[in-house]
């Protein structure tokens, strides 16, 4: 990976972590990623290979489910109250190690659930974590760049990830993959070591000394913050849009198509190409141009994705419109963390706001596959990328009409 | 890592956030008591088809070529004696069922004799999470699900395919009639009887909208399934009609 180390720009008032721990960061935001390739949609193929009946596998996925969804917000606030951030994702990874060693050797109900349970909550507590060991490394004024940094590796190891578990489910045995899977803790662990010794203490994640009184205001005030709230209905309205097209459009071409697993895995990986491509450079736009632009860069690709899908089903066509998403799914990435530390960095709940926001991004995600999953059943799958479209469009709306620019600005310190 | 976890200070959150994980995990395993139950219960359509017992609607006459008709679920007579048989599905352990696992009509019907506990010779393989391979040799997928009638026969299988880690998968339902089972190799997968651009192109199988299968040529030429060998085929006009007499 020809990446560079980019310097932060010469406004970032605290150059913080050192280029060992930078490059850590990038290791691990890769194996990260190939781990969780392996607990994705494939866990349903797996439990069905292991004799599980469909009701199972459905109430299996559901607590998976769930469980992630209850803990977005009070894992942000885990969180925010440990100090070493590097901990929380040092455990967090421990956690995946044992999910994947409990699915692949002894896949009975109580571990299966517990697996699930388990990985919901860690990824919870992952996510947030990996933010705040950014924001600590970079700065506030270089987090743009910093994320860019994490989506490019971050996209590299799911697509690697959705290709090597692909071929092991294929040619070794759905078992083997969460084999593999656990052995990709460990190097994701081992990535961490550089970043052992990055403390809070004069980063932008330090909270302002706080004043009597005001613990529970001041947690309210942050999340009841105008940009966050207008930013998470945002980013509901984008996962609303994106997240079934994918399942839609790669039902139909099974049907269609003659091979069509490879097709399938050419409509993943090619966006995290274009992800790995992108990112940075969208990290630097948001850093020089504002997060508005990005923004709509990101959020216009989706209605373009739905239209294009509702016309043609060509699967030439289907594998280039899905690069589309690769520049959506880039921006996205970005943007999340970004905003939220722009809006909750030094407020003492930035993993919090973190967490309230994947809880839009959840709702909006698992409301959306049951929503566009009966429009395809009932009125035509045509209909349902239409009706994504339209939510994709709406999207764009908010972003355009009510969405501010929160970048920071050096005087605001 | 491992080396600061003893410190001190941040004791207290870790602690909090075991108990929040233990709490639910608990709550969440819970279910696993009630799961069992479901897997052993003979009615494995009842929770697929959302319509149960449509009255006897004869369709037309199939066609000759495999077809796709709508599931039913044909109203049986009363005079089958409503038998204990276990069901078809099993899954791996295959601790000891009765004997009459697989032959669900056949012999035991009459009368309430005990049931008894017998050697299970090899004549008889798991379904569920088999593979399923073409005339060809191709893969098809896997039986994820088999649908019953009210007779405890088992008619469909649920065959899952395609994809790719999961994303893109199509479940179609086929005529259990369409399986050959290949009871002297356990590990060999079932094979299907139908060309794999046909069952690609059969539409989805999904419990929201009305379930259609694709069903077996009016008059099948290779021998049947081993277990259920006297009446999958045995339905001369309609499909929907075979009453299975002994």
């Amino acid at each position: 990976m020809a990446v560079r180390i980019e310097s932060p720009p010469p406004a970032n008032p605290q150059p913080a972590g050192s280029p060992a721990a930078a490059r850590g960061l990038d290791w691990f935001n890769l194996f990260v990623a190939n781990i969780q390739t392996g607990f994705g949609p494939f866990i349903a193929v797996y439990l069905a290979s292991q004799s599980w009946t469909q009701t199972s596998i459905g109430l299996a996925l559901s607590i998976g489910t769930v469980a992630a969804m209850a803990s977005q917000v009070p894992a942000g606030a885990v969180v925010d109250a440990m100090p070493n951030k590097t901990r929380v994702a040092a455990f967090s990874v421990l956690a995946f190690t044992a999910c994947a060693l409990m699915f692949a050797v002894y896949p009975i109900p109580l571990f299966v659930y517990l697996a699930e349970v388990l990985h919901g909550v860690s990824s919870c507590t992952l996510g947030p974590a990996t933010a705040a060991m950014s924001l600590i490394i970079a700065g506030r004024f270089g987090m743009g760049l910093r994320l860019g940094r994490n989506a490019r590796y971050a996209a590299i190891g799911n697509g690697v990830g959705a290709l090597l578990m692909g071929a092991c489910g294929q040619y070794v045995s759905e078992r083997a993959v969460f084999f593999l899977t656990a052995a990709f803790t460990l190097p994701a662990l081992v990535a961490l070591l550089p970043l052992r010794r990055v403390a809070i203490a004069s980063s932008d994640l330090q909270p302002p000394p706080r004043q009597p009184g005001q613990g529970r205001a001041q947690f309210l005030r942050v999340l009841a913050d105008r940009r966050l709230l207008i930013f998470c209905g945002c980013a509901m309205l984008f996962t609303f849009a994106n997240a079934p097209m994918l399942m839609l459009m790669s039902g139909t071409m099974t049907a269609k198509v003659g091979n069509p697993s490879l097709l399938i895995a050419a409509c993943i990986v090619l966006p995290q190409i274009i992800v790995a491509i992108a990112s940075p450079a969208m990290g630097r736009l948001a850093e020089r141009r504002g997060r508005r632009i990005v923004l709509m860069i990101g959020f216009c690709m989706l209605p373009l994705r739905g239209l294009l899908f509702a016309t043609s089903t060509n699967p030439t066509l289907v594998v280039a419109v899905q690069a589309l998403d690769g520049i959506g799914g880039a921006c996205f990435g970005i943007m999340v963390p970004l905003i939220v530390s722009d809006v909750a960095a030094r407020s003492g709940h930035f993993t919090l706001s973190l967490g309230f926001v994947g809880f839009a991004i959840g709702i909006g995600g698992t409301l959306s596959t049951s929503a566009a999953g009966w429009l395809a059943d009932h009125y035509g799958i045509r209909t349902a990328f239409f009706f994504l479209s339209a939510v994709g469009i709406a999207a764009v709306t908010l972003v355009l009409t009510a969405m501010p620019e929160t970048r920071p600005k050096i005087e605001d310190d | 890592m491992t080396e600061s976890c003893h410190s001190g200070g941040s004791r207290r959150p870790i602690a909090v956030s075991l108990v929040f994980l233990c709490a639910l995990a608990a709550c969440h395993t819970a279910p696993v008591a009630d799961r069992t139950p479901p897997k052993a219960e003979p009615a494995v359509s009842a929770g697929e088809n959302p319509a149960p017992p449509p009255p006897l609607s004869p369709e037309e006459k199939p066609p000759e070529q495999a077809v796709e008709v709508p599931i039913e679920t044909p109203a049986v007579p009363p005079d089958l004696p409503p038998e204990a048989p276990p069901p078809k599905r099993r899954s791996k352990p295959r601790p000891e069922p009765p004997p009459s696992l697989a032959t669900t009509a056949a012999v035991p019907a009459p009368g309430p004799p005990d049931a008894e506990v017998k050697p299970l010779d090899n004549s008889v393989v798991t379904v569920l999470g088999k593979k399923v391979q073409g005339p060809k040799g191709e893969d098809m997928g896997r039986v994820v699900d088999v649908l019953a009638d009210a007779s405890g026969r088992v008619r469909i299988a649920v065959i899952e395919f395609g994809g790719f880690l999961g994303v893109g998968n199509r479940r179609i339902a086929v005529d259990w009639s369409l399986l050959r089972f290949n009871p002297d190799d356990q590990t060999r997968p079932l094979t299907l009887s139908v060309s794999r651009t046909k069952l690609q192109s059969a539409p989805e199988y999904k419990d929201s909208v009305q379930p259609q299968a694709l069903m077996a040529p009016q008059v099948p030429t290779a021998a049947p399934t081993p277990v259920a060998a006297p009446q999958t085929p045995a339905a001369p006009p309609t499909p929907n009609a075979p009453e299975g007499k002994k």
